[in-house]
């Protein structure tokens, strides 16, 4: 089942669901968590990142409602408060080491990192799109370490070993049309 | 039809050969296994802790209440005699208030040209006040603490610059009016 579009949801936070407010922090609490961890800040820091940047999206709430996309909004306010404290950092290291601090423009490095944000929250949607089963199933295929084996996962899913090659191609398939429809381009 | 091209395992395996170069069908598929690849092989490292995502949650508490506090005292706001200009302030007091709350902000340089905000909830009614999160956001920077049993709060170390204090009670979270305490950052 599709979730809600993110403009119904701001309006129910707005009118007042406190379900709808937790709707879209679960939505997008992997995507805000991953941009401070891959700009190397520490645990400790990648938690003040999300913990600002939600609250920023609570108190902009009013302003967001006519936004077409809350994702790139999120983005911006990560990578921006990211930035910053990476240069913090950098610029603490430097003078106690002596040195000058590097150039901490975002580059192409960064905009790679940004894009690699992007497609994750991409395959997110997408795998909140299937049905439970092929979400087990792929997820068993792309996420797990180490990769179950075939019988291990037929007993989780409670199906016979002959049948995981067609359901993984089945939920395959439904997968590569979901992210087509999601704007992906192969 | 599937049976006709290399199935998903074949391609996950990385099995490619001459039918992959001539079969669209076929690259359409692998493509997907690369994005999930690429998409999905970072997700455990994604994972926010539980009781962080909590804590955010508990921002929209209580049918999404966002009380705004009101300014009633400013040691700042009256004005200074004609000719006098103090461009090195070292304190700052704020009394603000929100329905039955109020909310004590004391803000006092320290030597190291840094300040120190000393705080403390008040309710008229029963409401506790001890053990409520605090926030402060300052230059895209947060720091959070607790009050004590007295409703009381301390956020050392602060540069002077503008803070915004966002407080999480049971009732609604309750914002204080930005304000800023100018000078040597």
């Amino acid at each position: 089942m599709n979730p809600p579009p993110d403009s119904e949801l701001i309006d129910a936070c707005l009118a007042g669901s406190v379900e709808a407010w937790e709707m879209l922090v679960r939505k997008y609490k992997r995507l805000v968590f991953s941009i401070p961890r891959k700009w190397r800040l520490s645990h400790e820091d990648a938690m003040e990142v999300f913990q600002s940047v939600w609250l920023d999206c609570f108190r902009e709430l009013h302003s967001l409602r006519n936004i077409d996309r809350l994702q790139p909004w999120l983005i911006r306010i990560a990578v921006r408060k990211s930035h910053r404290l990476s240069q913090e950092s950098r610029s603490l290291l430097a003078a106690r080491l002596g040195t000058p601090p590097e150039d901490a423009v975002l580059d192409n490095t960064h905009r790679e990192l940004i894009r690699r944000v992007e497609l994750e929250q991409l395959v997110r949607t997408a795998m909140s799109q299937l049905t439970p089963r092929c979400q087990e199933v792929i997820r068993a295929l792309f996420f797990e370490d180490p990769l179950p084996s075939y019988a291990a996962l037929a007993e989780r899913l409670g199906l016979s070993g002959n049948s995981i090659g067609f359901t993984r191609d089945r939920c395959l398939e439904r997968l590569g049309t979901i992210l087509e429809d999601l704007g992906y381009e192969s | 039809m599937m049976e006709e091209h290399l199935s998903a395992a074949q391609l996950y395996d990385g099995e490619r050969n001459g039918h992959l170069e001539a079969c669209a069908e076929c690259g359409r598929r692998l493509s997907w296994i690369r994005v999930m690849r690429e998409g999905g092989s970072d997700e455990h490292r994604n994972e926010p802790p539980d009781d962080l995502v909590k804590q955010v949650v508990r921002l929209g508490a209580s049918k999404m209440r966002w009380l705004a506090a009101k300014i009633v005292f400013d040691s700042l706001a009256p004005r200074l005699n004609e000719g006098v200009r103090d461009s090195d302030l070292r304190a700052r007091h704020l009394i603000c208030r929100a329905g039955t709350l109020d909310f004590n902000v004391d803000l006092q340089r320290t030597k190291d040209y840094r300040f120190q905000m000393i705080g403390q909830v008040t309710a008229k009614t029963t409401e506790r006040v001890d053990g409520v999160e605090v926030w402060v956001q300052f230059n895209d920077r947060l720091r959070t603490t607790r009050t004590d049993e007295f409703g009381e709060f301390v956020f050392p170390r602060l540069p002077a610059t503008e803070y915004r204090i966002t407080i999480l009670l049971d009732q609604g979270s309750v914002m204080l009016p930005p304000f800023a305490m100018p000078g040597r950052g």
